[in-house]
């Protein structure tokens, strides 16, 4: 061959048009967030692409979990009156509810978070990287859903991977946190109420006796909320809304970080963040401390 | 319209290079200076005004050479130099310290139009008589925007006529695919890795954080801007030009004065030519010498950038290479091995200094990157290297692998041109892969 790159790219190029999608997102300009974007509208189950294929998936996975419920309550219950654990049977005895166990007012902001989880994004792992949470678990990663949450396994406590449901099998919470829901916002709103929805009441089941705390997702900066069609503060809002009205459904709590972290305006203020979406290292700890101040 | 964009490369270049190989000859170079406006006017759109200060250096140039060209005593031959030189670097330091946004590439034009005046001048070249081929000189959209810095020697015989061929083609076609790979897959990723500390901000950063991030920066600045060169070289060859080297495995080098004469040659040959030799060089004594450095290094500060931080990155410069001009650079070269260690260090020093635009921030970072000029008030997450290692080492490597001949190796039609073609096809999909996937644009990719 004399002219192999040629030859090779030509071939390869003709072939990505024929046989792959390549051609649209080519052809339409159109790169991968745009594509899934576009085609969001239709509901995940009829876009295409790699996300939305997820959903049929996550939606089997909720429901073989609920059948699963009645095991994994059973074996939180099998935890907390049996169980060799002796953290748990110490500190909060199988009889009485561990949020009336604990004054909250008298727990010192060192010990608050010990029995907690936290589930969540990117945001809550910055929580647990930079702030002193104490003995809590956290089940969070970078890029979480609630498309997805029941499905992906992550390290917690040096345990080795767990899914969700084994974290609640093993282990009984005093409090439960939960912000998810930023990631979400491509996907159709009320299909992503409808799975927080079902989060929410699978962890009710899961631990009856958790305080279960919904906490509205952190705004982004206004710059960042001006230019993202995607990202902006209005659609958070939106979500956090739907949130704020399952809380009160559901009879439970509901905090809202951006209280703290405000600039006046509904944004995330400029100072605290240098990539408009994520708190900066040192102020992880004012968050966590705001939790604290702001129980009861 | 960077070159690493779905637009670019799907779009703009497979319509300009039809329209380039479909028209007979000597409507090419047309076809070149028409496809060339439309990139600087896409390029810039919603300014109009920079297309047609572009035109106007063009133009300036074009006049001053003539003008030159045309005077008869010595007196009017300057005063025709003065005026262009004034034009041209006036307008460049009006937008580079008066207004918030420079027009795009305007500090690698203006130094091609000041070289081709100032040549013109010295009467090393004749005035070019054709304002047409003046234009085509100033707007050649391959280097346009981020170089090389071309001499009108170097290419008006190929302005006027060039070899076009299937080999050259080839030849260009995997520069550019090299240079591509470079940008998409080390560079825009060493950059993220870069912005994440940034993101956690300098005060909560361990100090093996600390120098990941900043040698993550500097492999970012390399495959960046040498990714760019190469996809300048690749499609001027493709058109039958030949571009100079822009660059020449800079970071192997044992010393500054070294690492100058192999990173962004062609700037650094402007200011060997147009400035530190004018003045005399090195030829009048130590003291010149001094001074003469000294102009060279201020004036390289200020042409990268309008901020403080630039003249101290350019005075750094300045203090290692008369260091190493008193004798230090033969002990540098003779123990090759204390070389490397040395321009490890300095090199990363350096590009910090280059990176961080405020001098509070820039203290804040020397302290996490050693740790005994002072302790962070902050939470730090000790993991947080081995974190972002994960997620960025296979692109560090790469880069770390690249820093030889290896890419040069790839882009030449040689012995192994088969399997180096195979190498170059995956490059490419993976590049076209993740602009795809948006991950060159942090707006784009992200995931909270």
């Amino acid at each position: 061959m004399k002219y192999p790159y040629l030859i090779m790219l030509g071939l390869s190029l003709c072939a990505a048009f024929v046989f792959t999608p390549a051609r649209q997102a080519i052809l339409q300009e159109k790169n991968a967030d745009k594509t899934f974007t576009a085609s969001a509208p239709l509901g995940p189950h009829k876009a295409s692409g790699e996300k939305p294929s997820d959903t049929p998936d996550t939606t089997e996975t909720m429901n073989t979990s609920e059948d699963a419920i009645g095991d994994a309550s059973e074996g939180a219950s099998e935890n907390v009156s049996g169980n060799t654990s002796e953290n748990i049977s110490e500190e909060t005895p199988a009889e009485s509810h561990p949020e009336e166990a604990e004054e909250p007012s008298e727990v010192s902001r060192e010990h608050y978070f010990d029995n907690a989880l936290f589930i969540g994004d990117s945001r809550t792992v910055g929580l647990f990287e930079y702030a002193d949470m104490g003995t809590a678990d956290v089940f969070a990663d970078s890029g979480m859903s609630l498309y997805k949450v029941m499905d992906v396994k992550l390290p917690v406590g040096g345990e080795g991977e767990k899914t969700l449901e084994e974290i609640l099998a093993d282990k009984q919470y005093s409090r439960i946190y939960l912000m998810l829901g930023i990631n979400e916002l491509g996907y159709d709103q009320n299909e992503t109420v409808g799975k927080y929805q079902e989060l929410v009441e699978y962890l009710m089941q899961a631990q009856p006796q958790a305080q279960i705390i919904l906490e509205t997702n952190m705004h982004v900066s206004k710059k960042r909320s001006a230019g993202d069609p995607i990202y902006n503060n209005a659609n958070i809002d939106a979500f956090n809304d739907c949130i704020r009205d399952i809380a009160s459904k559901e009879g439970l709590d509901c905090i809202d970080i951006n209280e703290r972290f405000d600039d006046g305006e509904g944004n995330l203020a400029e100072e605290y963040t240098a990539d408009d979406a994520h708190l900066m290292g040192k102020y992880y700890t004012e968050w966590a401390d705001w939790i604290y101040e702001s129980r009861g | 319209m960077v070159f690493s964009s779905m637009n670019f490369i799907f779009r703009f270049l497979p319509l300009f290079l039809a329209v380039y190989f479909l028209v007979p000859n000597r409507f090419r170079n047309w076809v070149l200076l028409g496809g060339s406006l439309c990139f600087y006017a896409y390029g810039t759109l919603g300014h109009p005004l920079y297309t047609a200060l572009l035109l106007l250096s063009g133009a300036a140039a074009y006049l001053t050479g003539l003008g030159i060209d045309r005077s008869a005593g010595a007196r009017g031959r300057r005063l025709c130099l003065l005026a262009g030189l004034g034009y041209s670097l006036s307008l460049l330091a009006f937008f580079k310290y008066l207004q918030p946004v420079m027009p795009l590439g305007i500090s690698f034009y203006t130094f091609q139009v000041c070289s081709y005046m100032i040549d013109v001048y010295r009467g090393t070249i004749c005035a070019e008589q054709s304002p047409f081929r003046m234009m085509m000189y100033v707007c050649m959209f391959p280097q346009l925007l981020s170089g090389p810095l071309i001499r009108y020697q170097a290419v008006s015989g190929e302005l006027k006529g060039r070899h076009h061929s299937l080999a050259g083609f080839e030849e260009g076609l995997r520069i550019f695919t090299a240079g591509l790979g470079m940008k998409v897959l080390i560079a825009n990723q060493a950059g993220n890795l870069w912005n994440q500390t940034r993101t956690i901000g300098f005060e909560s950063i361990s100090t093996p954080m600390a120098w990941l991030g900043l040698a993550a920066y500097a492999l970012q600045i390399y495959y960046d801007f040498y990714g760019y060169s190469l996809m300048a070289s690749g499609i001027g060859r493709m058109l039958g030009f030949h571009f100079p080297d822009n660059f020449r495995q800079p970071y192997l080098s044992v010393s500054m004065t070294e690492f100058w004469r192999r990173w962004h040659i062609t700037l650094g040959a402007w200011f060997r030519d147009y400035v530190y030799i004018p003045l005399g060089g090195s030829r009048e004594g130590k003291g010149k010498t001094i001074r003469n450095l000294f102009v060279v290094w201020l004036l390289t500060g200020i042409w990268h950038g309008g901020s403080w931080n630039f003249l101290l990155w350019g005075g750094l410069l300045f203090v290692l290479i008369v260091i190493e001009k008193q004798g230090f650079i033969r002990i540098l070269e003779r123990y090759r091995i204390l070389g490397h260690l040395y321009m490890a260090f300095w090199i990363l020093i350096s590009w910090l200094i280059f990176a961080v635009k405020e001098l509070p921030m820039l203290w804040i970072y020397l302290t996490r990157l050693f740790p005994f000029l002072g302790s962070s008030s902050a939470a730090v997450f000790a993991g947080d290297y081995l974190k972002y290692g994960k997620a960025y080492g296979i692109s560090l490597l790469l880069g770390l692998i690249c820093i030889g001949t290896l890419p040069e190796k790839l882009g030449r039609r040689g012995k192994h041109s088969g399997l180096t073609a195979a190498v170059l096809v995956v490059i490419f999909w993976a590049s076209v892969y993740c602009l795809w996937k948006g991950m060159d644009n942090p707006f784009l990719y992200f995931s909270f």
